[in-house]
Protein backbone atom coordinates (compact mmCIF):
# COMPACT_ATOMS: atom_id res chain seq x y z
CA UNK A 1 0.00 0.00 0.00
CA UNK A 2 2.96 2.32 0.63
CA UNK A 3 3.85 2.19 -3.05
CA UNK A 4 0.34 3.16 -4.09
CA UNK A 5 0.23 6.02 -1.59
CA UNK A 6 3.63 7.26 -2.71
CA UNK A 7 2.49 7.21 -6.33
CA UNK A 8 -0.61 9.24 -5.41
CA UNK A 9 1.45 11.72 -3.41
CA UNK A 10 3.78 12.21 -6.40
CA UNK A 11 0.76 12.79 -8.64
CA UNK A 12 -0.93 15.15 -6.20
CA UNK A 13 2.26 17.13 -5.80
CA UNK A 14 2.41 17.59 -9.56
CA UNK A 15 -1.25 18.52 -9.93
CA UNK A 16 -1.66 20.66 -6.81
CA UNK A 17 -0.30 24.02 -8.09
CA UNK A 18 -2.85 26.79 -7.68
CA UNK A 19 -5.17 24.42 -5.84
CA UNK A 20 -2.81 24.39 -2.84
CA UNK A 21 -3.14 28.15 -2.59
CA UNK A 22 -6.94 27.90 -2.74
CA UNK A 23 -6.91 25.18 -0.06
CA UNK A 24 -4.67 27.33 2.15
CA UNK A 25 -7.00 30.35 1.76
CA UNK A 26 -10.14 28.33 2.55
CA UNK A 27 -8.42 26.63 5.50
CA UNK A 28 -7.31 30.00 6.83
CA UNK A 29 -10.79 31.49 6.46
CA UNK A 30 -12.38 28.41 8.02
CA UNK A 31 -10.01 28.61 11.01
CA UNK A 32 -10.41 32.35 11.51
CA UNK A 33 -13.97 33.13 10.39
CA UNK A 34 -15.62 29.74 10.37
CA UNK A 35 -18.52 29.38 7.94
CA UNK A 36 -19.87 26.33 6.23
CA UNK A 37 -18.61 27.10 2.74
CA UNK A 38 -15.06 27.76 3.90
CA UNK A 39 -15.02 24.63 6.02
CA UNK A 40 -16.42 22.34 3.35
CA UNK A 41 -14.25 23.77 0.58
CA UNK A 42 -11.12 23.35 2.70
CA UNK A 43 -12.00 19.65 2.98
CA UNK A 44 -13.37 18.96 -0.46
CA UNK A 45 -10.58 20.57 -2.42
CA UNK A 46 -7.86 18.20 -1.15
CA UNK A 47 -10.29 15.36 -1.82
CA UNK A 48 -10.78 16.63 -5.36
CA UNK A 49 -7.00 16.35 -5.73
CA UNK A 50 -7.22 12.71 -4.70
CA UNK A 51 -9.99 12.22 -7.28
CA UNK A 52 -7.57 13.65 -9.84
CA UNK A 53 -5.23 10.75 -9.07
CA UNK A 54 -8.08 8.38 -9.93
CA UNK A 55 -8.64 10.23 -13.20
CA UNK A 56 -4.95 9.90 -14.08
CA UNK A 57 -4.91 6.24 -13.03
CA UNK A 58 -7.64 5.58 -15.55
CA UNK A 59 -6.42 7.73 -18.42
CA UNK A 60 -2.78 6.63 -18.08
CA UNK A 61 -3.61 2.94 -17.83
CA UNK A 62 -2.15 2.76 -14.33
CA UNK A 63 -5.32 1.13 -13.02
CA UNK A 64 -4.66 -1.83 -15.33
CA UNK A 65 -0.91 -1.70 -14.71
CA UNK A 66 -1.46 -1.83 -10.94
CA UNK A 67 -3.88 -4.73 -11.36
CA UNK A 68 -1.05 -6.73 -12.95
CA UNK A 69 1.45 -5.76 -10.25
CA UNK A 70 1.89 -7.91 -7.15
CA UNK A 71 -0.91 -6.25 -5.16
CA UNK A 72 -4.30 -7.60 -4.38
CA UNK A 73 -7.02 -5.47 -5.93
CA UNK A 74 -8.35 -4.91 -2.42
CA UNK A 75 -5.07 -3.15 -1.56
CA UNK A 76 -5.55 -0.75 -4.46
CA UNK A 77 -8.93 0.31 -3.05
CA UNK A 78 -7.63 0.37 0.52
CA UNK A 79 -4.93 2.84 -0.45
CA UNK A 80 -7.48 5.15 -2.09
CA UNK A 81 -9.77 5.21 0.95
CA UNK A 82 -6.80 5.54 3.27
CA UNK A 83 -5.56 8.54 1.28
CA UNK A 84 -9.01 10.14 1.44
CA UNK A 85 -9.23 9.66 5.21
CA UNK A 86 -5.70 11.00 5.54
CA UNK A 87 -6.65 14.14 3.63
CA UNK A 88 -9.83 14.64 5.65
CA UNK A 89 -7.83 14.16 8.86
CA UNK A 90 -5.17 16.57 7.68
CA UNK A 91 -7.69 19.26 6.78
CA UNK A 92 -9.34 18.88 10.20
CA UNK A 93 -5.98 19.23 11.95
CA UNK A 94 -4.96 22.25 9.86
CA UNK A 95 -8.21 24.17 10.42
CA UNK A 96 -8.21 23.25 14.09
CA UNK A 97 -4.61 24.42 14.44
CA UNK A 98 -5.32 27.71 12.65
CA UNK A 99 -8.39 28.20 14.86
CA UNK A 100 -6.36 27.56 18.01
CA UNK A 101 -3.61 29.95 16.97
CA UNK A 102 -5.97 32.71 15.77
CA UNK A 103 -8.30 32.28 18.78
CA UNK A 104 -11.04 33.93 16.74
CA UNK A 105 -13.59 31.14 17.18
CA UNK A 106 -14.95 29.48 20.31
CA UNK A 107 -13.89 25.88 20.93
CA UNK A 108 -17.38 24.41 20.34
CA UNK A 109 -17.40 26.00 16.90
CA UNK A 110 -14.03 24.48 16.05
CA UNK A 111 -15.25 21.08 17.16
CA UNK A 112 -18.43 21.60 15.12
CA UNK A 113 -16.26 22.49 12.16
CA UNK A 114 -14.21 19.28 12.57
CA UNK A 115 -17.42 17.21 12.69
CA UNK A 116 -18.73 18.99 9.58
CA UNK A 117 -15.45 18.38 7.75
CA UNK A 118 -15.45 14.69 8.56
CA UNK A 119 -19.12 14.25 7.70
CA UNK A 120 -19.04 16.01 4.37
CA UNK A 121 -15.66 14.62 3.41
CA UNK A 122 -16.82 11.08 4.18
CA UNK A 123 -20.07 11.51 2.21
CA UNK A 124 -18.17 13.04 -0.70
CA UNK A 125 -15.78 10.11 -0.89
CA UNK A 126 -18.39 7.46 -0.14
CA UNK A 127 -20.60 8.53 -3.01
CA UNK A 128 -17.97 9.42 -5.59
CA UNK A 129 -15.38 6.65 -5.35
CA UNK A 130 -17.59 3.75 -6.41
CA UNK A 131 -19.07 5.88 -9.20
CA UNK A 132 -15.64 6.81 -10.55
CA UNK A 133 -14.43 3.22 -10.30
CA UNK A 134 -17.51 1.85 -12.01
CA UNK A 135 -18.11 4.41 -14.75
CA UNK A 136 -14.72 6.07 -15.09
CA UNK A 137 -13.81 9.60 -14.13
CA UNK A 138 -14.99 11.18 -17.36
CA UNK A 139 -18.46 9.65 -17.26
CA UNK A 140 -18.97 10.23 -13.55
CA UNK A 141 -17.92 13.88 -13.71
CA UNK A 142 -21.56 14.95 -13.88
CA UNK A 143 -22.46 12.89 -10.79
CA UNK A 144 -19.39 14.26 -9.08
CA UNK A 145 -20.52 17.87 -9.54
CA UNK A 146 -24.07 16.89 -8.63
CA UNK A 147 -22.92 15.24 -5.39
CA UNK A 148 -20.96 18.33 -4.49
CA UNK A 149 -23.94 20.62 -5.09
CA UNK A 150 -26.32 18.35 -3.15
CA UNK A 151 -23.94 18.11 -0.21
CA UNK A 152 -23.41 21.86 -0.14
CA UNK A 153 -27.17 22.48 -0.28
CA UNK A 154 -27.75 19.89 2.40
CA UNK A 155 -25.13 21.56 4.56
CA UNK A 156 -26.62 24.99 3.96
CA UNK A 157 -30.07 23.69 4.92
CA UNK A 158 -28.71 22.23 8.13
CA UNK A 159 -26.52 25.14 9.15
CA UNK A 160 -29.32 27.18 10.83
CA UNK A 161 -29.89 24.15 13.02
CA UNK A 162 -26.29 24.07 14.21
CA UNK A 163 -26.89 26.28 17.23
CA UNK A 164 -30.26 24.70 18.00
CA UNK A 165 -30.05 22.74 21.23
CA UNK A 166 -33.07 20.66 20.32
CA UNK A 167 -31.02 18.68 17.86
CA UNK A 168 -27.61 18.21 19.49
CA UNK A 169 -27.73 14.61 18.39
CA UNK A 170 -27.18 15.78 14.78
CA UNK A 171 -23.51 16.19 15.63
CA UNK A 172 -23.42 12.52 16.48
CA UNK A 173 -25.95 11.09 14.04
CA UNK A 174 -24.60 12.59 10.81
CA UNK A 175 -20.97 11.49 11.26
CA UNK A 176 -22.24 8.04 12.23
CA UNK A 177 -24.29 7.83 9.05
CA UNK A 178 -21.22 9.04 7.13
CA UNK A 179 -19.11 6.24 8.64
CA UNK A 180 -21.72 3.64 7.69
CA UNK A 181 -21.86 5.06 4.14
CA UNK A 182 -18.09 4.97 3.96
CA UNK A 183 -18.00 1.31 4.95
CA UNK A 184 -20.71 0.42 2.42
CA UNK A 185 -18.89 2.46 -0.22
CA UNK A 186 -15.58 0.73 0.51
CA UNK A 187 -17.19 -2.72 0.27
CA UNK A 188 -18.82 -1.72 -2.99
CA UNK A 189 -15.57 -0.33 -4.41
CA UNK A 190 -13.65 -3.49 -3.50
CA UNK A 191 -16.30 -5.54 -5.26
CA UNK A 192 -16.19 -3.30 -8.36
CA UNK A 193 -12.41 -3.50 -8.49
CA UNK A 194 -12.30 -7.26 -7.98
CA UNK A 195 -14.66 -7.79 -10.89
CA UNK A 196 -13.18 -5.16 -13.15
CA UNK A 197 -11.80 -6.26 -16.48
CA UNK A 198 -9.29 -4.20 -18.42
CA UNK A 199 -10.19 -4.84 -22.00
CA UNK A 200 -8.89 -1.44 -23.06
CA UNK A 201 -10.08 0.69 -25.91
CA UNK B 1 8.77 -30.54 -19.60
CA UNK B 2 7.80 -28.00 -16.98
CA UNK B 3 5.37 -25.34 -18.22
CA UNK B 4 5.55 -21.65 -17.35
CA UNK B 5 2.11 -21.11 -18.91
CA UNK B 6 -0.74 -23.52 -19.51
CA UNK B 7 -4.13 -22.81 -21.05
CA UNK B 8 -6.79 -25.42 -21.53
CA UNK B 9 -10.19 -24.94 -23.17
CA UNK B 10 -10.07 -21.21 -22.45
CA UNK B 11 -12.92 -19.16 -23.84
CA UNK B 12 -13.41 -15.45 -23.61
CA UNK B 13 -15.91 -13.38 -25.48
CA UNK B 14 -16.71 -9.73 -25.52
CA UNK B 15 -18.72 -7.97 -28.14
CA UNK B 16 -18.56 -9.99 -31.31
CA UNK B 17 -15.05 -11.28 -30.59
CA UNK B 18 -14.54 -14.79 -29.27
CA UNK B 19 -11.21 -16.15 -28.12
CA UNK B 20 -11.15 -19.91 -28.04
CA UNK B 21 -7.89 -21.51 -26.95
CA UNK B 22 -8.16 -25.26 -26.79
CA UNK B 23 -4.64 -26.01 -25.68
CA UNK B 24 -1.65 -23.75 -25.29
CA UNK B 25 1.51 -23.91 -23.25
CA UNK B 26 4.84 -22.17 -22.87
CA UNK B 27 7.64 -24.43 -21.77
CA UNK B 28 9.85 -23.07 -19.02
CA UNK B 29 13.17 -21.84 -20.35
CA UNK B 30 11.88 -21.07 -23.83
CA UNK B 31 10.82 -18.05 -25.83
CA UNK B 32 7.37 -18.42 -27.29
CA UNK B 33 6.02 -16.07 -29.91
CA UNK B 34 2.37 -15.26 -30.46
CA UNK B 35 1.83 -14.30 -34.06
CA UNK B 36 -1.33 -12.97 -35.58
CA UNK B 37 -2.91 -10.06 -37.32
CA UNK B 38 -4.46 -7.17 -35.39
CA UNK B 39 -7.59 -8.42 -33.68
CA UNK B 40 -6.52 -12.07 -33.76
CA UNK B 41 -6.60 -12.38 -29.96
CA UNK B 42 -2.97 -11.83 -28.93
CA UNK B 43 -3.65 -9.02 -26.47
CA UNK B 44 -6.72 -10.77 -25.07
CA UNK B 45 -4.64 -13.89 -24.45
CA UNK B 46 -1.96 -11.86 -22.71
CA UNK B 47 -4.48 -9.95 -20.60
CA UNK B 48 -6.04 -13.24 -19.52
CA UNK B 49 -2.63 -14.50 -18.48
CA UNK B 50 -1.97 -11.36 -16.45
CA UNK B 51 -5.35 -11.50 -14.73
CA UNK B 52 -6.58 -8.31 -16.40
CA UNK B 53 -9.39 -10.23 -18.05
CA UNK B 54 -11.25 -13.21 -16.65
CA UNK B 55 -11.96 -16.26 -18.82
CA UNK B 56 -15.58 -17.25 -19.39
CA UNK B 57 -14.50 -20.88 -19.08
CA UNK B 58 -11.44 -23.08 -19.13
CA UNK B 59 -8.25 -23.19 -17.08
CA UNK B 60 -5.22 -20.96 -17.03
CA UNK B 61 -2.05 -21.53 -15.12
CA UNK B 62 0.87 -19.12 -14.90
CA UNK B 63 4.01 -20.22 -13.05
CA UNK B 64 1.92 -22.88 -11.37
CA UNK B 65 -0.81 -20.52 -10.22
CA UNK B 66 -4.30 -21.00 -11.60
CA UNK B 67 -5.68 -17.88 -9.92
CA UNK B 68 -3.28 -15.33 -11.29
CA UNK B 69 -5.65 -12.37 -10.77
CA UNK B 70 -5.45 -12.96 -7.02
CA UNK B 71 -1.96 -14.35 -6.70
CA UNK B 72 0.25 -11.39 -5.85
CA UNK B 73 3.15 -13.66 -4.90
CA UNK B 74 3.39 -15.26 -8.32
CA UNK B 75 3.17 -11.84 -9.96
CA UNK B 76 6.42 -10.93 -8.20
CA UNK B 77 8.01 -13.24 -10.76
CA UNK B 78 6.37 -11.80 -13.84
CA UNK B 79 7.56 -8.87 -15.89
CA UNK B 80 5.10 -7.50 -18.40
CA UNK B 81 4.34 -5.03 -21.10
CA UNK B 82 0.74 -4.87 -22.13
CA UNK B 83 -1.41 -2.58 -24.22
CA UNK B 84 -3.46 0.03 -22.29
CA UNK B 85 -1.52 -0.58 -19.08
CA UNK B 86 1.15 1.88 -18.20
CA UNK B 87 2.98 3.80 -15.52
CA UNK B 88 1.69 7.23 -14.41
CA UNK B 89 2.36 9.66 -17.22
CA UNK B 90 3.33 12.56 -14.95
CA UNK B 91 6.05 10.64 -13.13
CA UNK B 92 9.64 10.38 -14.29
CA UNK B 93 11.78 7.24 -14.35
CA UNK B 94 13.30 8.06 -11.01
CA UNK B 95 9.92 8.51 -9.28
CA UNK B 96 8.57 5.38 -10.93
CA UNK B 97 11.51 3.45 -9.48
CA UNK B 98 10.82 4.91 -6.03
CA UNK B 99 7.28 3.50 -6.28
CA UNK B 100 8.20 0.12 -7.77
CA UNK B 101 10.97 -0.44 -5.25
CA UNK B 102 8.18 -0.74 -2.71
CA UNK B 103 6.26 -3.14 -4.95
CA UNK B 104 8.83 -5.75 -5.93
CA UNK B 105 10.76 -7.71 -3.30
CA UNK B 106 13.66 -8.22 -5.71
CA UNK B 107 13.81 -4.75 -7.20
CA UNK B 108 17.37 -4.17 -8.43
CA UNK B 109 17.93 -0.42 -8.52
CA UNK B 110 21.48 -0.73 -9.90
CA UNK B 111 20.30 -2.87 -12.79
CA UNK B 112 17.39 -0.51 -13.45
CA UNK B 113 19.72 2.47 -13.59
CA UNK B 114 22.15 0.54 -15.82
CA UNK B 115 19.31 -0.24 -18.23
CA UNK B 116 18.18 3.39 -18.26
CA UNK B 117 21.75 4.43 -19.09
CA UNK B 118 21.96 1.79 -21.78
CA UNK B 119 18.66 2.97 -23.26
CA UNK B 120 19.78 6.60 -22.89
CA UNK B 121 16.63 7.54 -21.02
CA UNK B 122 16.47 10.85 -19.19
CA UNK B 123 15.49 9.91 -15.61
CA UNK B 124 14.12 13.37 -14.86
CA UNK B 125 11.87 13.57 -17.89
CA UNK B 126 8.17 12.82 -17.37
CA UNK B 127 7.04 9.55 -18.91
CA UNK B 128 4.42 11.34 -21.04
CA UNK B 129 7.18 13.35 -22.72
CA UNK B 130 9.02 10.22 -23.87
CA UNK B 131 8.75 9.06 -27.46
CA UNK B 132 6.99 5.76 -28.17
CA UNK B 133 10.35 3.99 -28.32
CA UNK B 134 11.51 5.49 -25.04
CA UNK B 135 8.26 4.48 -23.35
CA UNK B 136 8.69 0.87 -24.44
CA UNK B 137 12.30 0.89 -23.26
CA UNK B 138 11.29 2.19 -19.84
CA UNK B 139 8.57 -0.44 -19.58
CA UNK B 140 11.08 -3.09 -20.54
CA UNK B 141 13.53 -1.79 -17.93
CA UNK B 142 10.74 -2.08 -15.34
CA UNK B 143 9.85 -5.59 -16.50
CA UNK B 144 13.48 -6.69 -16.19
CA UNK B 145 14.54 -4.90 -13.00
CA UNK B 146 12.93 -7.20 -10.49
CA UNK B 147 14.54 -10.34 -11.92
CA UNK B 148 11.31 -11.96 -13.04
CA UNK B 149 11.50 -15.50 -14.32
CA UNK B 150 8.70 -14.95 -16.83
CA UNK B 151 8.25 -12.05 -19.22
CA UNK B 152 4.86 -11.54 -20.85
CA UNK B 153 5.25 -8.93 -23.54
CA UNK B 154 2.54 -7.60 -25.78
CA UNK B 155 3.87 -6.05 -28.99
CA UNK B 156 7.00 -4.61 -27.36
CA UNK B 157 8.59 -3.76 -30.70
CA UNK B 158 5.55 -2.35 -32.45
CA UNK B 159 5.96 1.21 -33.69
CA UNK B 160 9.72 1.25 -33.08
CA UNK B 161 12.47 1.97 -35.56
CA UNK B 162 14.69 -0.97 -36.61
CA UNK B 163 17.54 0.16 -34.35
CA UNK B 164 15.37 0.34 -31.25
CA UNK B 165 13.78 -3.02 -32.14
CA UNK B 166 17.18 -4.60 -32.47
CA UNK B 167 18.23 -3.18 -29.12
CA UNK B 168 15.16 -4.69 -27.44
CA UNK B 169 15.66 -8.05 -29.14
CA UNK B 170 19.26 -8.06 -27.92
CA UNK B 171 18.21 -7.38 -24.31
CA UNK B 172 15.61 -10.14 -24.51
CA UNK B 173 18.16 -12.52 -25.99
CA UNK B 174 20.38 -11.87 -22.97
CA UNK B 175 17.44 -12.51 -20.65
CA UNK B 176 16.73 -15.88 -22.25
CA UNK B 177 20.27 -17.10 -21.67
CA UNK B 178 19.19 -18.14 -18.18
CA UNK B 179 17.54 -21.53 -18.59
CA UNK B 180 14.92 -20.71 -15.94
CA UNK B 181 13.75 -17.67 -17.82
CA UNK B 182 10.76 -17.84 -20.14
CA UNK B 183 9.26 -15.28 -22.47
CA UNK B 184 5.85 -15.07 -24.09
CA UNK B 185 6.01 -12.34 -26.66
CA UNK B 186 3.33 -11.24 -29.08
CA UNK B 187 4.03 -9.35 -32.23
CA UNK B 188 2.84 -8.90 -35.74
CA UNK B 189 6.45 -8.12 -36.71
CA UNK B 190 7.40 -11.70 -37.45
CA UNK B 191 11.03 -10.90 -38.24
CA UNK B 192 11.53 -9.95 -34.58
CA UNK B 193 10.00 -13.18 -33.44
CA UNK B 194 12.07 -15.18 -35.90
CA UNK B 195 15.25 -13.85 -34.29
CA UNK B 196 14.11 -14.60 -30.78
CA UNK B 197 11.65 -17.43 -30.52
CA UNK B 198 12.00 -21.15 -29.96
CA UNK B 199 8.30 -21.76 -30.52
CA UNK B 200 5.59 -19.89 -32.35
CA UNK B 201 1.83 -19.97 -32.04
CA UNK B 202 -0.24 -18.55 -34.84
CA UNK B 203 -3.54 -17.02 -33.81
CA UNK B 204 -6.25 -16.26 -36.30
CA UNK B 205 -9.67 -14.83 -35.49
CA UNK B 206 -9.46 -15.86 -31.87
CA UNK B 207 -8.32 -19.45 -32.45
CA UNK B 208 -4.94 -21.13 -32.54
CA UNK B 209 -4.13 -22.22 -36.08
CA UNK B 210 -0.95 -23.98 -34.96
CA UNK B 211 1.81 -24.13 -32.41
CA UNK B 212 5.17 -25.36 -33.61
CA UNK B 213 8.87 -25.24 -32.91
CA UNK B 214 10.09 -22.38 -35.08
CA UNK B 215 13.07 -24.11 -36.76
CA UNK B 216 11.03 -27.23 -37.37
CA UNK B 217 8.26 -25.13 -38.88
CA UNK B 218 10.65 -23.32 -41.22
CA UNK B 219 12.26 -26.63 -42.17
CA UNK B 220 8.91 -28.22 -43.06
CA UNK B 221 8.13 -25.86 -45.94
CA UNK B 222 9.75 -24.58 -49.09
CA UNK B 223 8.86 -21.81 -51.50
CA UNK B 224 8.94 -22.97 -55.09
CA UNK B 225 9.28 -20.40 -57.84
CA UNK B 226 8.34 -21.81 -61.18
CA UNK B 227 6.55 -21.16 -64.45
CA UNK B 228 2.86 -21.81 -65.02
CA UNK B 229 3.85 -24.49 -67.50
CA UNK B 230 5.93 -26.43 -64.98
CA UNK B 231 3.23 -26.07 -62.38
CA UNK B 232 0.98 -28.18 -64.57
CA UNK B 233 3.46 -31.07 -64.23
CA UNK B 234 3.31 -30.95 -60.46
CA UNK B 235 1.00 -32.80 -58.07
CA UNK B 236 -1.73 -30.24 -57.34
CA UNK B 237 -2.45 -31.80 -53.94
CA UNK B 238 1.11 -31.02 -52.85
CA UNK B 239 0.64 -27.30 -53.51
CA UNK B 240 -0.49 -25.80 -50.24
CA UNK B 241 -0.74 -22.18 -51.29
CA UNK B 242 0.17 -20.11 -54.31
CA UNK B 243 1.07 -16.53 -55.05
CA UNK B 244 0.69 -15.26 -58.56
CA UNK B 245 3.52 -13.28 -60.16
CA UNK B 246 3.72 -11.63 -63.62
CA UNK B 247 5.84 -14.32 -65.26
CA UNK B 248 6.17 -16.86 -62.51
CA UNK B 249 4.16 -18.41 -59.77
CA UNK B 250 5.26 -18.95 -56.15
CA UNK B 251 4.10 -22.13 -54.50
CA UNK B 252 4.16 -23.22 -50.90
CA UNK B 253 4.99 -26.89 -50.55
CA UNK B 254 6.08 -29.33 -47.89
CA UNK B 255 9.84 -29.86 -48.19
CA UNK B 256 9.47 -33.55 -49.02
CA UNK B 257 6.96 -32.81 -51.80
CA UNK B 258 9.18 -30.44 -53.78
CA UNK B 259 9.96 -32.09 -57.17
CA UNK B 260 13.57 -32.28 -58.33
CA UNK B 261 12.93 -30.31 -61.52
CA UNK B 262 12.16 -27.01 -59.75
CA UNK B 263 14.18 -24.66 -57.61
CA UNK B 264 13.08 -24.01 -54.09
CA UNK B 265 14.22 -22.04 -51.10
CA UNK B 266 13.56 -21.82 -47.38
CA UNK B 267 11.00 -19.20 -46.37
CA UNK B 268 11.30 -16.70 -43.60
CA UNK B 269 8.65 -16.72 -40.91
CA UNK B 270 6.75 -13.78 -42.33
CA UNK B 271 6.44 -15.31 -45.80
CA UNK B 272 5.43 -18.62 -44.30
CA UNK B 273 2.76 -17.11 -42.08
CA UNK B 274 1.28 -15.12 -44.97
CA UNK B 275 1.12 -18.17 -47.21
CA UNK B 276 -0.20 -20.42 -44.47
CA UNK B 277 -2.90 -17.85 -43.77
CA UNK B 278 -3.99 -18.24 -47.38
CA UNK B 279 -3.85 -22.00 -47.13
CA UNK B 280 -6.30 -22.38 -44.25
CA UNK B 281 -6.52 -25.46 -42.06
CA UNK B 282 -3.71 -26.53 -39.76
CA UNK B 283 0.00 -27.24 -40.13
Amino acid sequence: MNALLLKDLFLMRKRSGIMLLAIAIFAFLAGVQGGLVNTIMATMMPLMLSFTTLAYDQSDGWEAFAAALPFSRKHIIQSKYFLALLLIGLSIVVIFAIGMIARALPMHELIGSAITQFTFGAFFVAINYPLILKFGFEKSRLYYILVMVVLMSFGAALSPLQGNNSIPSLAFVLPSIAVVCLIISYTLSVSIMKNKEFSGS
Amino acid sequence: MDSAILCSQVKKSYGSFILDIKDFSVTRGTVHGLIGANGSGKTTTIKLLLGLLFPDSGELSVLGSNRIANDAEVRQNIGFIVEDASVPSLLNASEIAAVLRLVYDNWDQDYYEALLRQFQLDVKKQYRKYSRGMKVKLQLAIALSHHASLLILDEPTSGLDPLARDEIITILSEFREDENHSILISSHITSDLEKLCDYVTFLEQGSIRFTCEKDELLEQYRLVKTTHQKELDMDSDAILARREGSFQVELLMKTEDVPAFVESRRLNLEELIILLSKKGGTV
